[in-house]
């Protein structure tokens, strides 16, 4: 029997890819930019969560508690790690080396608990600047879309979101802690955890339920916005774009300008499914854990699985290759383990993740194959946009059908 | 033999515009004027740099030397979607039609304009609907007119080649406020019978909203009664402007036809 938590949690990891998916949807299904850099996106709003938002948190702590950075000099433990560094040194460097950070982020959840407003503050930085991150790098990314031919961008955002995860912030410890975990902030007050701690079956934690509520939220907003957006006058242009931007610009639209607004657009919605992953799922952050095979390969399977440019089409395949990836996680393992033993070959835990991990990359590779082979419009495939409820554009042609005959 | 610019108000002059495709001069030294509110009918023998021409007018190929002023302004440096802004509108020997939009989407989006076409504006749907409305009943009207009406749901890659022509045609009309429609060879592959409606519906556009035309068509039988004024290429050059009749008689204009 799988224990409850297990399930919310896992609903909640299906819900931020459903997100994922949706934003992934928005650029390159709607309007064919092939965004093969999503992990970055997904990272960047992990690192607003946790490294970002630490220093925001310690400096507003600070000011509301002036000593609290100098005591850090002389109060174990933090004292072994800091020692005479200036408050400076302390808030760039030392917040994310591994001696101070699984020290100070319980001990700022508990000061930010404590306070509402404090907690709404955070909360309010850690949206607001996973949102100017992504869409930050939205625009690089858009700029250079506009001097790049389609098949060269999807190998430069690959490469580009490589470097800097699994480079930049894989490697350099300071910003963001590099090697070494981080951990995120917990913005919620202790009161509503309390009474929700009361109310909840046992073993479901608050931050957990919160989490689920919260990606509940915004998978169904972004749900909402992509819907209206893709059935909108804008969701047609989109895809005319897609089809062919040059007779797109000879009909008077500047395609720079669109794609810009929607890699800005898509890479918030991307950067705030990593936020909402980090609050739900794993609140340890480290550059190494967002693999392109899981941000960026496994939403464009499920993209292409469920119908490009159709969100209900996309959400479907978030929903298979999610539960097919689980499965598979579960499954190949044990069956890996009784066929080598039955050659005499002895399974060891690093085997164990490996056949984990290759199962899941033949998982995604058969999916994106076989679809693109046999049925490359997907599950349920592109609708013309509805811009008009269908009674009046149904009656709208047949007034000008009837008028021709 | 009477030069255009002679004539008449001109709406865009071509100033000894060449464009190089490595050592191909696709055009040599072009200058020429179209007449405000009249038809210019473009003839030459294949690869005579007529689709070239327009592709340098409407902005999709840059230059290598000359300039290309519309109505008293340079625009040799605009990109083709500013030069659309100005009027000038244009429709693609190879239809180049959106697979993935029904036929009647590719033809709503020839208008341009559309408030809803934003991030946020498209989640607005009152400030936009009624553009809306009128821009699907006016490409119903466009494609009625083109006896696509019938395949309104369809996408493009079900349409024969004469009805894609006509899609690529449809789009085109649709333009708010155009000044200027470059259309290369719009009827190809249309019958006989259509084509003409669709010289004649040119023409009625041009009465009824002096809108100037460039027209590419090889079947000068249908195009010639329609046409204003003629221009006459080869060989990336401009070798005869004037009345129709004229440019078609004359004797360089007869060679490059049959010397190829
Ligand atoms: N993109 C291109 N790259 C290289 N050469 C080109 C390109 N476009 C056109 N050309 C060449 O330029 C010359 C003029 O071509 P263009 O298409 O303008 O001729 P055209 O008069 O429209 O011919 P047609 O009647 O066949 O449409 C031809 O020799 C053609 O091969
Ligand atoms: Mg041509």
């Amino acid at each position: 029997m799988v224990e409850l938590p297990i399930i919310l949690m896992e609903l909640a990891n299906m819900l931020v890819f459903i997100i994922v998916v949706l934003a992934l949807n928005l650029m390159a299904g709607y309007a064919g930019i092939p965004n093969l850099g999503m992990a970055l996106f997904v990272y960047i709003g992990a690192f607003a969560v946790a490294g970002l938002s630490v220093r925001f948190a310690i400096i507003l702590v600070n000011i509301l508690n002036p000593d609290f950075i100098e005591m850090m000099r002389v109060t174990p433990p933090y004292k072994y790690a800091v020692g005479e560094s200036s408050i400076l040194d302390i808030i760039l460097f030392k917040v994310t080396d591994p001696a101070v950070n699984r020290h100070l982020v319980p001990e700022l959840n508990s000061i930010i608990g404590d306070s509402i407003p404090l907690s709404i503050m955070i909360l309010t930085f850690i949206l607001a600047s996973a949102i100017a991150l992504g869409a930050t790098l939205g625009l690089i990314v858009s700029f250079t879309a506009v001097r790049l031919r389609e098949d060269y961008l999807a190998i430069v955002l690959l490469a580009f979101s490589e470097m800097l995860v699994q480079v930049f912030f894989a490697q350099v410890d300071w910003v963001a802690g590099g090697r070494y975990n981080t951990w995120a902030l917990t913005p919620w007050p202790q009161k509503l955890s309390q009474s929700l701690g009361n109310l909840l079956p046992s073993g479901v934690k608050p931050e957990l339920f919160i989490g689920l509520i919260v990606a509940i939220i915004l998978a169904i907003t972004t749900l909402i916005y992509t819907e209206r957006i893709a059935n909108s006058p804008m969701g047609r242009v989109l895809r005319a774009m897609r089809d062919d931007d040059l007779a797109l610009t000879s009909y008077g639209r500047d395609i720079a300008k669109i794609r810009l607004k929607v890699m800005m657009v898509g890479s918030s919605i991307a950067a705030l499914a990593g936020v909402v992953y980090v609050l739900s799922v794993q609140p340890v952050v480290k550059a190494t854990d967002y693999t392109r095979v899981t941000w960026t390969f496994i939403p464009w399977a499920m993209m292409i699985l469920g119908g490009i440019a159709n969100n209900w089409g996309v959400i479907i395949g978030a929903v298979i290759v999610y539960i097919g990836r689980k499965l598979i996680e579960i499954l190949a393992p044990p069956a890996f383990t009784t066929i080598l033993s039955l050659i005499g070959v002895e399974v060891t835990g690093a085997t164990i993740d490996i056949v984990k991990a290759v199962t899941v990359n033949i998982l995604v590779g058969v999916i994106i194959i076989l679809v693109l082979y046999l049925k490359p419009e997907g599950i349920v495939p592109e609708k013309p946009s509805k811009t008009l409820p269908r009674k009046t554009l149904n009656s709208l042609i047949e007034k000008f059908r009837g008028s021709s005959s | 033999m009477v030069k255009i610019n002679q004539v008449t108000d001109v709406i865009l002059e071509v100033n000894k515009v060449s464009k190089y495709f490595g050592s191909l001069k696709a055009l040599d030294d072009v200058t020429l004027a179209l007449p405000r509110g009249k038809i210019t009918l473009l003839i030459g023998p294949n690869g005579s740099g007529k689709t070239t021409l327009i592709n340098v007018i409407s902005g999709v190929l840059s230059i290598d030397s000359g300039s290309i002023i519309f109505e008293g302004r340079d625009i040799t440096r605009l990109p083709p979607h500013d030069r659309y802004k100005l009027g000038i509108v244009r429709s693609y020997q190879i239809p180049r039609l959106f697979q993935g939009l029904s036929v009647l989407e590719n033809t709503v989006v020839g208008k341009d304009g559309n408030p809803g076409e934003g991030m946020i504006y498209g989640l607005l749907k009152r400030i936009w609907y009624n553009y809306e409305k009128s821009s699907i009943e006016d490409a119903l009207a466009k494609l009625l007119f083109l006896n696509l009406i019938h395949l309104h749901d369809r996408r493009p890659g079900e349409l024969s080649g004469g009805q894609m022509k006509l899609l690529e045609l449809s789009r085109s009309i649709m333009a708010t406020k155009p000044k200027l429609i470059l259309l290369d060879e719009p009827a190809a592959g249309v019958n006989p019978v259509l084509a003409k409606e669709i010289m004649s519906m040119i023409r009625n556009i041009r009465d009824e909203l002096g809108i100037t035309f460039l027209i590419v068509e090889h079947r000068l039988d249908i195009a010639i009664d329609y046409a204003d004024y003629a221009i006459g290429m080869h060989l990336g050059r401009v070798i005869a402007q004037g009345k129709p009749k004229e440019v078609v008689e004359d004797p360089k204009v007869i060679e490059s036809y049959l010397g190829g």
